[in-house]
């Protein structure tokens, strides 16, 4: 327990110190966002119907960008390898980085994109749906991701071809999300789309760590 | 109803030449795979 | 470890000599079934009422929809076989059924387009059933490619595993995305709770021609399992030397 904190809060000073892609994708994020009303020439009403849509997919660029290569630096550096030797579980390690990963990227698009989209005068349920639903729906594209790019570490080719066998994976939870944060919430009851995408996340925080540990020992065999 | 038997027709076609040349491709690499094998392992009787 | 009673057919020459015995009745049932069932479902079955003659699409629409489905379940079943005991069979089997179930799913995606167009007017449409068959589709592609990536068949055995088990969690999405949005495709009228909604006069052909394509699945798979394990005696051959 105490290795997986360790792990994380290390990942994140390094990222904060050196600057790398994934601070970098959050600006891209913010970037996109404010770049929207030039796309859509200022038409508010055709930017509403689509907004909640492109948020998703902005989010979904954002998380492939970050995690794509998010062990493969680690390997090359060594550090991975240092962190196995000393005897930390491979699962302690994936799910360790698969979380401060999405410290660093996700929970900024979470906290940012309701006060983002404030610009864009949205009624305030629609902004509260969008909070939770990209609060719930951004680790499970996390955690998926994580998983391929620990998958292809084991192979030379794999990088090339990762978007291809990523991509599948993160289409239900664009589905799903984008019904939750459409969804409408009467009286207080969580919605039918909430749940499933509930029920997807419990379901992938219980599989992906083991998976994810079988597949970085595929590297150390 | 004659347009409606051209989709049909069509659909089931379709259906019956995928099969049929998954079928075929699948027969042809077990050949060329069992050839392959049949001489490696003559070699290795002459050896 | 599990062990059950089949797995003394994991041994590679055992399971030939199983298939040696049993392909030929496999391969003759299934030109029986596949063509009496066919037969029945073309033209020895009545029209519906609504879509007139369009509705004999279903009678290879729909099985093999059940077999995209069937297919991928049991490789995902495999894989979990294959990264618990490590049986060699196990890995061929993966390799061999992705291809086959990525056909059945193709053709359940374009058998359905062409009964699209004159029923909704449309070749495409965007709706829960339709888009989750095409993420099934990619699944399939992605699973395939991963085999593509090493030479060595256990590593990527093993990788293919765990992304099978790890798409697995969408097929009950496919399944019952149906039931959940109301949106344009038929709601599932065989396999229910309260039992088929389907008269028997369609439904008997239907569960014939779903058999034949279940034993057309065997034959196949019979057929690139041999050519598979070939495979790796040559690897295993060329290895030695």
């Amino acid at each position: 327990m105490l290795d997986f904190l360790n792990l994380i809060i290390s990942d994140i000073k390094i990222s904060i110190r050196k600057k790398n892609e994934s601070i970098i994708s959050i600006f891209f994020f913010i970037f996109s966002i404010l770049i929207l009303p030039l796309i859509f020439q200022g038409d508010q009403n055709i930017l509403k119907k689509f907004l909640i849509g492109i948020i998703w997919f902005l989010t979904l660029l954002t998380i492939i960008f970050s995690v794509e290569k998010l062990f493969e630096k680690d390997y090359e550096d060594g550090v991975l390898d240092q962190i196995y030797i000393s005897g930390v579980p491979l699962e302690t390690i994936f799910l360790s980085k698969s979380l401060s990963i999405w410290i660093i990227t996700c929970f900024p698009i979470v906290i940012l994109s309701p006060l983002l989209l404030l610009l864009f005068n949205l009624q305030t349920d629609k902004l509260i749906n969008i909070f939770f639903s990209l609060l719930i729906g951004t680790p499970i594209l996390c955690m998926i991701g994580s998983v391929t790019s620990a998958l292809v570490l084991g192979f030379n080719k794999g990088s090339s071809v990762i978007s291809l066998i990523t991509l599948p994976l993160y289409l239900p939870v664009l589905i799903f999300g984008i019904e939750a944060s459409n969804s409408e919430i009467i009286f207080n009851q969580i919605s039918q789309e909430f749940k499933i995408l509930i029920g997807y996340l419990l379901i992938v925080v219980a599989v992906s760590p083991w998976i994810g540990g079988l597949a970085l020992r595929l590297k150390y065999r | 109803m004659i347009n409606n038997l051209f989709y049909v027709v069509s659909a089931s076609s379709f259906t019956l030449l995928i099969m049929f040349l998954l079928i075929v491709f699948s027969l042809s690499s077990l050949k060329k795979r069992e050839k392959i094998f049949n001489k490696i392992s003559k070699n290795r009787k002459n050896e | 470890m599990i062990n059950f009673k089949i797995f003394k057919y994991a041994n590679p020459a055992k399971f030939l000599n199983l298939c040696d015995k049993i392909f030929i009745y496999l391969l003759v049932s299934m030109i029986a079934f596949l063509f009496f069932g066919l037969y029945q479902g073309f033209f020895n079955s009545p029209e519906d009422y609504q879509q007139g003659n369009l509705v004999r699409i279903m009678y290879v629409h729909v099985p093999s929809a059940w077999m995209a489905l069937m297919i991928y379940s049991s490789i995902a079943v495999a894989s979990c076989i294959y990264l618990i005991n490590k049986h060699l069979l196990a890995n061929i089997f993966c390799k061999s059924a992705s291809l086959i179930g990525a056909s059945f799913t193709l053709i359940a995606l374009v058998t359905g387009s062409i009964w699209g167009k004159p029923t909704w007017g449309t070749w495409w449409v965007w709706d829960a059933r339709i888009t989750s068959m095409l993420i099934l589709f990619f699944l399939y592609l992605g699973h395939m490619t991963i085999f593509n990536f090493s030479e060595n068949t256990t590593k990527s055995g093993q990788a293919a595993a765990l992304l099978a088990i790890l798409g697995f969690i969408n097929i009950p999405i496919i399944k019952f995305s149906v039931d959940w949005w109301n949106t344009l495709h038929q709601p599932a009228s065989v396999i229910k709770l309260s039992g088929p909604s389907i008269h028997s006069s369609m439904l008997i052909p239907l569960l014939i021609t779903a058999l034949g394509f279940f034993l057309y699945f065997l034959v196949v798979l019979i057929i690139r399992m041999r050519s598979e394990i070939t495979n790796e005696k040559i690897n295993n051959l060329s290895f030695t030397e």
